[in-house]
């Protein structure tokens, strides 16, 4: 069975790069514009990791970390944080609310590619 | 679907008109933390995407933006008009660095324009700034590429993994395989800080595990797969390589805690979410609608064959596909329409820059823009809605000092306000400056030669002259109006969409134009009629009831005949006497009453056929200018209905009995 | 019946007669037609299709340039009453009569227009150089509307102008 993975970022771009990036590998892509439609794409599906931008609108990828390593029934999932080089102290934000890891944007397929393999296998 | 780099170019248009917005409000009102934030993440996205797809230069040139922008967020500097400004020719470089495409070098004037902003931007915010152009092109999007190993070496690792990393979706057996990937390994887990069941939390992860690994492998390329272990225990030693102490592939899966297998045995469920949009090609909605134009067609076609043969079986079938092709009609139409704020968001920029061009300052206020119009109408209404706008700061406001003599405030206003009334869309600019100066208008209509110096015209006319080809031209017109193009190009454009322009104008009060349009250009529905041996189409939106014209019952009133619906008299016109057919001989007329110009006028037609949809087909250039006509359409047989304008039939009549009169 | 006239003319247009106002050696392949009694020509590359006449629909108060339409394969294609234009008498229907449906350009767009010609008669091969002045006719018609005549096997065939510049899409508004 597929595995899913769930991309959280404001920029429809970035989603559909990683989901061009994944689909051809057999994972299932599910996208959500913001962190606040991420908390709900995860609830919805079965979701085996999720990659999310930092800065979005309504709610952003720090906050929902937070809110999903707050929920039990969430807990567990591998989150994946896109950031800039520029971000160090937001990475290490991020890996204090937990995120299990992060890919450096500008990536290619074979970055994404190769951590999700990491991730989920 | 569309490729990454198509969803890119479409969302960096939508995330510059975000940034230009979020500059716009600043303008108004520069300390808006949210508006600070919004244009900081358009300029982030933008950034991060483009990097993505090869726009490099975009996105060194955002980056040192950003950095400015980042300088207002954090309160080291602040919101002025020249920021703004600053911005905004940013903004404007940025869409010219998106049209020169991914993996291309700056022009040489790209590279000045790049250099001058990031200056200017970098005084201003007082940010140390380098443009794209100055510094040395490095290829900062090569990935550091581990030195190829050749040479077998001996590994001894030891990992502790932090000890909530579990909860965080760390999946240490992934990481052992990812290992094994690299040589051969050996896998011992510690199973020494497991704690009794009573105390043991599943999410935490009380195993370390010692590696040794025999591989090409050098450090890097370890570390590598511990990349995201920042907080884990983590040794990486070489050792001696022992020949003799060949280490073989573990089955280590039997030390981990087991949860892939569980995760993945639940079914997945459908991403089903109501708020989904997708984005399409304008020119698919453009085939679709075309495509549904001819299955309307062929739909009418097949309607009048099955009541030719008179089969149940065919007439159900053909019934159903109407219906069929009624809803697929609906649904389609539906996705052509637009809010009309999509166009008049684009005059923010566009009032404030002429208004700081011209020295007037003008506000400029919007009502009505969730008010939803066909795509196509929306593309079209663009330039001359520009036009107008232009004309109005630049003729008809006047300058402060008038406005100052005259008591009114030193701000104008222009307001674009859309609204929807029937089958028709109102679209009003309008400005509180001069007025039409009337004299001027006539004076210069006789010069052009538009009129006679002695033909008298109501005020009404004379404004409707402004339209006329030829009325204004460069010598009138400053920089900022126009360039070649008068007021007679928004009339082309508005004709073309069967629409109408009304002027009213006080002398003092300000200007209204009113573009009046049909609220989709494709497919109507119809009501058919008969008039002498012709079928002609009333659009249904129009219509309010059909009646019996009685033989008596009618009173003549100024040359406009009457007829009595229930407690009220409504004026009737003979459509045969409209159109020259000759006065009607036939019996059981019927009239079908419409809404026109805002009055409930009767048209008198020998017979009232029944309802249908219409697909529009426009009228060539030789019968375009025919007055009444929306066009035509192709009914079931291949022949061809007319389709009436209502409102414009109404000033015909009016027209001619005032000719008569 | 249906025809389809494939133009064999598209390396050389008809108003290919002059190159930089030097004339050239050209030769033009023309459709010839009949109205009443007259032979007349227009470039094979002009005419869209020939189509027998069907139904057409009156468009009141259009003028009497373009008094109807009628729709081809879905296009709604103005019919052009040319015999009234070039001041002939109105004809009647003829067992022989046939629609040339022509593309024209007004003001940079391609516009089909439909003419009623009596007869279709024949595709002709002529010389550029050989198209001269109309004699006398231009008395009795007006001259705008053609480019020049031919004499062809014996027969004198008039070209019409070959962008139907003559025709003045604005209509008049005749019924009032």
């Amino acid at each position: 069975m597929s595995k899913t993975v769930l991309t959280v970022d404001d920029s429809a771009s970035i989603r559909s790069a990683i989901a061009f990036a994944l689909q051809p590998k057999g994972y299932k892509v599910i996208q959500a514009e913001d962190g606040r439609a991420g908390l709900a794409a995860l609830k919805a599906n079965a979701v085996d990791m999720v990659i999310t931008d930092l800065n979005m609108p309504n709610m952003n990828g720090i906050e929902m970390i937070r809110a999903v390593r707050s929920d039990r029934t969430l807990d567990g999932v591998p989150i994946v944080l896109l950031t800039t080089e520029s971000q160090k102290e937001k990475m290490l934000e991020g890996k204090q609310a937990g995120a299990a890891g992060w890919i450096v944007k500008p990536f290619d397929e074979q970055k994404i590619c190769a951590v999700v393999s990491k991730m989920i296998g | 679907m569309s490729s990454p780099t198509d969803t890119f170019l479409q969302e960096a248009d939508d995330l510059l008109a975000a940034l230009e917005e979020a500059l716009l409000e600043l303008d108004e009102n520069p300390q808006d933390a949210i508006n600070i934030a919004n244009a900081f993440r358009a300029l982030h996205t933008l950034k991060g995407s483009g990097n993505m797809f090869g726009f490099r230069a975009l996105g060194d040139f955002i980056h040192h933006f950003e950095d400015c922008f980042e300088k207002v967020r954090n309160g080291s500097a602040f919101v002025t008009p020249d920021l703004v400004a600053v911005a905004l020719a940013s903004r404007d470089h940025i869409a010219a660095l998106l049209d020169l495409g991914p993996d291309t070098a700056l022009t040489p004037e790209l590279a000045e324009t790049d250099r001058n902003l990031l200056a200017k931007l970098g005084e201003i915010t007082g940010s140390d700034t380098l443009s794209a152009a100055d510094r040395p092109s490095e290829d900062t999007a090569s990935s550091n590429q581990p030195n190829a190993p050749v040479i077998e070496r001996r590994w001894h690792i030891r990992f502790r993994p932090e000890p909530g990393s579990l909860g965080m979706g760390v999946r240490p057996d992934l990481l052992l395989a990812e290992l094994s990937g690299l040589g051969r390994t050996m896998v011992t887990p510690q199973l020494d800080a497991v704690p009794g069941l009573d105390s043991y939390d599943p999410a935490e992860c009380y195993i370390a595990w010692i590696i040794e690994l025999v591989g090409p492998v050098d450090r890097a390329a370890i570390e590598d797969v511990f990349l995201f272990q920042m907080d884990a225990e983590l040794t990486i030693e070489e050792t001696q390589l022992e020949a003799q102490d060949m280490p073989e592939p573990a089955e280590n899966d039997a030390a981990l805690p087991d949860r892939g297998a569980e995760k993945t045995s639940t079914p997945a469920k459908g991403q089903a979410s109501g708020g989904d949009s997708v984005r399409v090609q304008a020119s698919r909605l453009d085939d679709l609608m075309n495509q549904l134009g001819e299955l309307v067609i062929a739909q009418a076609r097949l309607k009048a064959i099955s009541s030719e043969i008179d089969d149940p079986r065919l007439s159900g079938t053909a019934e159903e596909i109407e219906a069929l092709v009624t809803g697929l009609r609906d649904t389609t139409l539906s996705i052509r329409m637009l809010p009309v704020s999509m166009v008049f968001g684009k005059f923010r920029r566009l009032v404030r820059d002429l208004s700081s061009d011209l020295g007037k300052a003008v506000a400029l206020t919007t009502e009505g823009g969730e008010t939803e119009v066909d795509k196509n109408i929306i593309d079209a209404l663009t330039d001359p809605l520009v036009h107008m706008v232009r004309n109005s700061i630049d003729h008809g406001v006047e300058s402060a000092d008038i406005r100052a003599a005259q008591g009114k405030p030193e701000t104008a206003t222009i307001c674009l306000r859309a609204e929807q009334a029937g089958g028709e869309v109102l679209i009003t600019v309008s400005d509180d400056g001069g007025g039409l100066d009337t004299e001027a208008i006539r004076a210069r209509a006789i010069e052009r030669k538009l009129i006679s110096s002695d033909q008298s015209l109501s005020a009404a006319e004379l404004h409707q002259l402004i339209f006329e080809p030829g009325f204004s031209t460069a010598e009138t017109i400053s920089n900022v109006s126009g360039r070649g193009v008068g007021m007679d190009a928004v009339r082309g454009v508005i004709d073309a969409l069967r629409g109408t322009i009304d002027v009213r104008s006080r002398p003092g009060e300000g200007t209204e134009v009113t573009l009046r349009l049909p609220l989709t250009l494709a497919i109507i529905d119809g009501l058919m009629v008969r008039v002498d041996d012709d079928h002609f189409v009333i659009p249904l939106a129009a219509v309010e009831e059909c009646v019996d014209l009685p033989d008596r019952n009618m009173v003549h009133d100024n040359g406009r005949r009457m007829l009595q619906i229930r407690e009220s008299w409504v004026p009737y016109i003979d459509l045969d006497q409209l159109f020259g057919f000759g006065q009607s001989g036939a019996k059981g007329r019927r009239v079908v009453v419409v809404t026109a110009d805002g009055r409930r006028i009767g048209f008198a037609v020998d017979d009232v056929v029944g309802q249908l949809q219409t697909v529009i087909k426009p009228l060539s250039r030789f019968h375009r200018s025919v007055e009444g006509l929306a066009g035509a359409t192709i009914l079931g047989d291949g022949s061809v209905a007319l389709i009436l304008d209502a409102n414009a039939i109404v000033r015909r009549a009016d027209a001619v009995r005032q000719i008569a009169a | 019946m249906q025809q389809e006239i494939h133009s064999q003319t598209d390396t050389a247009p008809i108003g290919l007669a002059t190159v930089d106002g030097v004339p050239v050696d050209a030769t033009e392949t023309l459709l010839t037609f009949r109205m009443d009694g007259e032979r007349f020509a227009i470039a094979v590359g002009a005419v869209a299709e020939i189509i027998d006449p069907q139904r057409t629909t009156r468009v009141p108060n259009s003028g009497s340039l373009a008094p109807s339409l009628l729709n081809v394969r879905g296009t709604i294609v103005p019919l052009i009453d040319l015999r009234h234009r070039l001041g002939m008498e109105s004809g009647e229907r003829l067992h022989s009569s046939r629609l040339l449906v022509i593309e024209i350009a007004i003001d940079g767009e391609l516009t089909k227009i439909a003419i009623m010609a009596d007869a279709v008669e024949d595709v002709i091969d002529a010389a550029t150089a050989e198209v001269e002045p109309i004699p006398d006719l231009g008395v009795r018609w007006p001259t705008e509307c053609f480019r020049g005549a031919i004499k062809h096997k014996g027969d004198l065939i008039i070209l019409l102008e070959e962008t139907f510049s003559f025709l003045d899409t604005r209509g008049s508004d005749a019924a009032l």
